[in-house]
């Protein structure tokens, strides 16, 4: 057969067109494959007395995941696990709350004030994380307007902070992920077929029956590009409920980063993330099965 | 086929009263007065940008009039949403539900109702028979012909037992040949049906095919209201001389005993109500013959013919007339003859 001019076989592009997969292939192989491959292998190992990796094979990690130590069987890793399953849920569900009325607020704005609204919300993005963490806890520090707000209604004991509590992670949480919702969500809102919310509304239909019979569907595809890019980041999030959640309130990204940290018990580390790993896999499978009755093209 | 779900309403009718409706600066409705007697099959003809569509929203409760008011059978609907309005559209695109199978898109008015189940489900099958959808019954919009989605446009809006069904531009996103066909169709359903069907348009043959009776807009105004026979066989201006057919505009003085026309003088049926305007001829109207009419005769010479089958088609000088006529026998450019401007065929108009 001819190819742009040359005489060659499907066979030969074939292999040529390997070669063109292979950056690609090194990429996946060295920062997917083979350190996914090392935590499972770490994963069975066992922590030597200093810390250090002693490689016998072992199931002790999986059964510490289980919540069986030294001392018996504690809920308190299965607790962490289920918190931070919980918090993640939370999380999405208020951001995907908020980002409605964002979305179509922003979309609804002539052309020319909507992009500056639309940047509006990304430019919290140039600053880094870890730093507009801090900021959350000086904002909601004891001798702050929130936190004095909260003291002179009576919610919170005088001169003490809203943080370090779930609620900062919460908060930290939502207004870390929410531009994360509202960016697809916006791109579905933009391009509402409204001769739909029209037809509904001709129908007899009520604004809730409207807003889910002829908007909701529409808006599916940016929804669920905007609870993967929230869901699984939030399930291993540590930095916001390390700096604003204090030492009760364990998540299991902390759960993770202490085992490679303080404790240095590596092959623990290993059995948790793969634990965290397998809990979201399984979320997004539940979504992506409930979502099968509903057209995301 | 099934019988009416209701008997046909007499006598009650739809009442625009006064309408206006302003876009910022942009008036697109200037005062639009129209009675719709229940049972007719109404048309709103015009080009696009004269306001037809505007005032459809207005009465399905899509947009909000500046001014006036919607009365259906003695009610104010001006007030009312959409959703509680005895109206039903079927959109220009349709807009069927993507995600929902044709009996539920056709469902989907009676279940915003909260009727009962087995009613909802007897008028399915109705509104399914009715258009011959059963074998498209679980299908989803996307996999049905552009035929086959207006017709669930259709369904939809009928089981409602809407007091009017509003069309606009149904056929618009169909092929010449169907869209004839969907006319005679449309207009049988409405006669069985006994409903009022407001339908807009910019095609005049479709408004002439299917209307009892037709308004013709012209920026944001009426500019005439009558039966085909009348706007077509009567119209009162200009643009509704030329929007409807093909029309031979005459410009003359009045004089006492009829016109003063740049050819010579015409006998007229009745009196202009100027001393210097226009009167229209129909093409078909004008007569041709050998001999010497013995009212309104001209002397012509053909200066081009157009065969095209069903007719002939020429242009006459020196009075620069246009004229339809039987194909046979043909006419040849530079023939002389006469042309007749029967005295009942010419129209005196407004202006």
């Amino acid at each position: 057969m001819v190819w742009f001019g040359e005489l060659t076989t499907p066979a030969q592009l074939y292999r040529r067109g390997l070669w063109f997969l292979l950056p690609a292939a090194i990429w996946i192989l060295g920062l997917l494959v083979i350190p996914g491959l090392s935590l499972v292998a770490l994963s069975f190992a066992e922590r030597g007395p200093y810390g250090e990796v002693v490689w016998n094979f072992s199931l002790e990690n999986y059964r510490r995941l289980l919540g069986y130590g030294i001392f018996g069987w504690s809920p308190d890793t299965i607790l962490i696990l289920l918190r931070s399953l919980w918090v993640a849920l939370v999380t999405t569900l208020i951001c995907i709350v908020l980002a409605y009325p964002l979305a179509f607020f922003i979309a609804s704005r002539p052309p020319r004030t909507r992009y500056l609204w639309l940047a509006l919300v990304i430019i919290p993005f140039w600053t880094n994380l870890v730093i507009r963490t801090y900021a959350w806890q000086m904002l909601l520090a004891p001798d702050f307007p929130f936190a004095k707000l909260a003291q002179a209604l009576g919610l919170l004991a005088p001169d003490s902070g809203l943080y370090p509590s779930p609620l900062a992670v919460y908060i930290g949480m939502i207004t870390a992920f929410l531009p994360f919702v509202v960016m697809p969500l916006f791109s579905s809102v933009e391009r509402l077929d409204w001769s739909l919310v029209e037809a509904a509304q001709d129908l007899y239909a009520s604004r809730i029956r409207t807003f889910f019979q002829a908007i909701w569907p529409q808006t599916l595809p940016g929804l669920t590009v905007g609870i993967i890019l929230t869901f699984i980041p939030a399930m291993g999030m540590f930095v916001i409920p390390d700096l604003l959640g204090g030492a009760k309130y364990l998540l299991v990204g902390n759960l993770i980063q202490q085992q490679f940290y303080a404790s240095r018990d590596w092959p623990y580390g290993a059995a948790v993330s793969l634990g965290l790993m397998v809990m979201t896999l399984i979320g997004l499978a539940i979504y992506h099965c409930r979502g099968k009755d509903v057209d995301l093209v | 086929m099934t019988a009416a779900i209701r008997p046909p309403a007499t006598g009650e009718s739809l009442s625009i009263q006064n309408v206006v409706k302003k876009f910022g600066d942009f008036t697109a409705l200037g005062g639009v007065s129209l009675e719709v007697p229940a049972g007719q099959f109404f048309t709103l003809l015009g080009p696009s940008g004269c306001g037809k569509t505007t005032l459809l929203r207005i009465i399905a409760g899509l947009e909000v009039p500046t001014e006036g008011r919607v009365v259906l059978m003695g009610q104010d609907l001006t007030p009312l949403p959409a959703n509680r309005r005895p109206v039903n559209t079927v959109f220009q695109s349709y807009a069927l539900f993507p995600h929902l199978t044709v009996r539920e898109n056709i469902a989907f008015g009676l279940k915003s109702r909260r009727m009962d189940r087995l009613e909802v489900e007897r008028r399915v099958r109705y509104g399914l028979e009715m258009l011959q959808l059963e074998p498209f019954a679980e299908r989803l919009p996307h996999q049905l012909s552009g035929g086959q989605r207006q017709r669930v446009a259709l369904a939809r809006a009928l089981v409602n037992e809407p007091q009017v069904l509003l069309l606009d531009e149904p056929m618009s996103a169909l092929d010449a040949k169907l869209r004839a066909e969907v006319q005679v169709q449309l207009r049988r359903l409405q006669q069985q049906l006994g409903l009022t069907f407001i339908l807009v348009t910019h095609d005049q043959d479709e408004a002439m095919a299917v209307s009892d009776r037709i308004a013709l807009m012209r920026m944001g105004h009426l500019e005439q209201v009558g039966t085909p026979d009348e706007v077509y066989e009567r119209p009162r201006t200009r643009y509704a001389a030329e929007f409807l057919g093909a029309a031979n505009l005459i410009r003359g003085k009045r004089l006492p005993m009829g016109f003063e026309a740049p050819f010579g003088k015409l006998a007229l049926g009745q009196t202009p109500p100027w001393d210097e305007g226009y009167v229209a001829i129909r093409p078909e109207r004008v007569r041709l013959s050998e001999v010497e009419p013995r009212q309104n005769g001209l002397r012509v010479r053909v200066r081009e013919a157009v065969y095209r089958g069903a007719y002939q088609e020429a242009w006459l000088e020196p009075c620069d007339i246009r004229v339809r006529t039987a194909p046979h026998p043909t006419l040849q450019a530079g023939q002389e003859l006469w042309a007749e401007l029967p005295v009942d065929a010419l129209v005196v108009l407004d202006e």
